[in-house]
This record gives C-alpha cells, structure tokens and sequence, in this order.
C-alpha cells in the first residue's frame, strides 16, 4: 500500500471522514478504467462508479491493510460490475446490430480481408457479442484479454478458484467466436 | 472466425482508453456517504446504550425524591404510616370493653 493511502486511511479512522475524498480523487480513475470494460453508458458509468466508492467506505473497517488499497478497490469495482451485469443480464440478453457504427459492420462483412478496427469500434463490437455470455464469464475473458491478468490474479480479484476460471474463459472464448459469427451472417 | 481475428478483435478493443471520471464524482460520493451516515436506522443496543445515561440520572433522582420525602415526613409529620397503624392496633386490643 502506498504511504499517501496509509495515511489517509488512518487519518480516516481517526474520524476524518472527509480524507475519503482524496482516496476518490486518487482512485477514480483506475476505477473508471475497470468498470468502463464493462458498462459504456456514461450515466450508468458515473452510477457504478459512486457504488463503487460508496461499497469501499461501507466495507472499509474490513480492510487490514495486507494489500495494497488499489487492489482491494479494484475486487470491490469487480464486484459491482458483476452484479449489474447480472441484473442487466435479464433486461437484454438479445445481440443487435444497430449500434454498431459502420466500420465495425464492415470487419463482420469481410471474411478473408478484415480491415484494421479501430479501438472505439473493436471494444463496442466486443461489447455487443458478450452479451451471449454469463456475467461471471465476462468478467474473466475481459479479466484475461483486455485487463491482461493472469490466472492467479483473477482468481484473487473474483474470489473463484483457477479450474473455475479456466473453464469460465474456455467456455467464454467458444461463445464469443459463436456470437461473432451469428453478428458477422447478420451483417 | 478463427482464433487470430479474435486475438485481433482482443488487441485493437485493449488500446481503447476510458473515458475521464466525471468532475463531481467526488462530491457525490462524499455526499452520498455522509446522508448515509446521517440517515442510518440505530440498532436497538445502540438506542439503550444512547439511552442509559439518562435513565440512569433519572432512576438516581427519583431514588434522592424517595430518601427526602421520606425524611421530610418521618420528621415533619407525625405521625407516619406505620407509626399511625400500630397506633391504632394498640388503642383496639386494649381498649376496655
């Protein structure tokens, strides 16, 4: 744990409530960066976000102080993008086409010579096919593709054991390919 | 779709950044906790433990009101209860018939 949060934190405990704002400042990033993989509405984001915060204070007398705050913070934003996608999950579980912009349609289109994607259409167009797969699967293959941890830190941020997580990223990857290809006969 | 077109899809959505934290974020969330800290139901050992103070400087000034009044009317005020009833027993069981 860094100094600058050691301190914070004691100072917090001391009853300075208010020092929990600079742990916001010096956090919120790193919390957008994880939640934004998973949720691209910008009101929802800010929403997630402040749980986010919020769900850290609240659990905060049960952080000892092992790991560095950044880390605990983050299995807590994982957390909290778990459960929405879980409760989104029930309200659309269908994949559309119309929001996706052209450049990503033409990528589905050309089979053999897939222009370059850019970042914005090839995250939007991931976005739209893993909504085929479980929430619990979503978070390990976008643990594992876009975050790039590894096994062991996923098991550690979600709690899940490693054969767990391994089956959930196989089965991620057999049913992003499929509903690539369903997005890509539809274009 | 094979493998690499995946890997591809991975590496280009990988270089995507989010966007910046909104500006009052901060805000709300301290606004957020401090409604929460002020607006938490008290449990009831933390509404008898708020409570205890008071009951027990109240349950202490009765007992003082108790030891004056007796005071004041085993002293001032003859005679007392009990003083009055064993009177009374007396005068009826040697009373002449």
């Amino acid at each position: 744990m860094s100094d600058d949060d050691a301190e914070l934190l004691a100072r917090i405990r001391e009853g300075a409530t208010d020092e929990f704002s600079g742990l916001v400042q010096r956090h919120q990033s790193q919390v957008f960066a994880i939640l934004y993989r998973y949720e691209r509405d910008r009101h929802k984001l800010d929403d997630l976000a402040q749980e986010t915060f919020i769900k850290a204070w609240r659990s905060l007398p049960q952080f000892d102080g092992r790991a560095p705050f950044a880390h605990w913070l983050s299995r807590i934003a994982v957390n909290v993008a778990l459960d929405h996608l879980r409760k989104t999950k029930r309200q659309k579980s269908e994949v559309g086409l119309p929001e996706l912009g052209e450049e990503a349609l033409d990528w589905l289109r050309n089979e053999d010579d897939r222009p370059e994607l850019e970042s914005r259409q090839a995250a939007e167009l991931l976005a739209l096919a893993m909504r085929e797969l479980s929430a619990a699967e979503q978070v390990v293959i976008t643990m594992q593709e876009l975050e790039g941890h590894s096994i062991k830190e996923i098991c550690a941020r979600t709690g899940s054991s490693s054969v767990a997580v391994r089956v959930r990223a196989m089965r991620a990857r057999k049913k992003l390919r499929k509903a690539l290809e369903r997005l890509a006969e539809e274009s | 779709m094979n493998e690499k077109q995946i890997e591809e899809l991975f590496r280009a959505a990988r270089a995507e950044s989010p966007p910046d934290p909104a500006a009052n974020l901060e805000l709300n969330v301290m606004r957020a906790i401090r409604s929460h800290s002020a607006g938490q139901e008290p449990s009831l050992v933390e509404i008898f433990a708020s409570l205890a103070p008071r009951l027990a400087a109240g349950a202490g000034l009765m007992l003082a009101l108790c030891v004056a009044a007796d005071f004041c009317l085993s002293n001032f005020v003859q005679p007392d209860l009990s003083s009055g009833l064993n009177q009374l027993a007396e005068q009826w069981l040697f009373a002449a018939p």
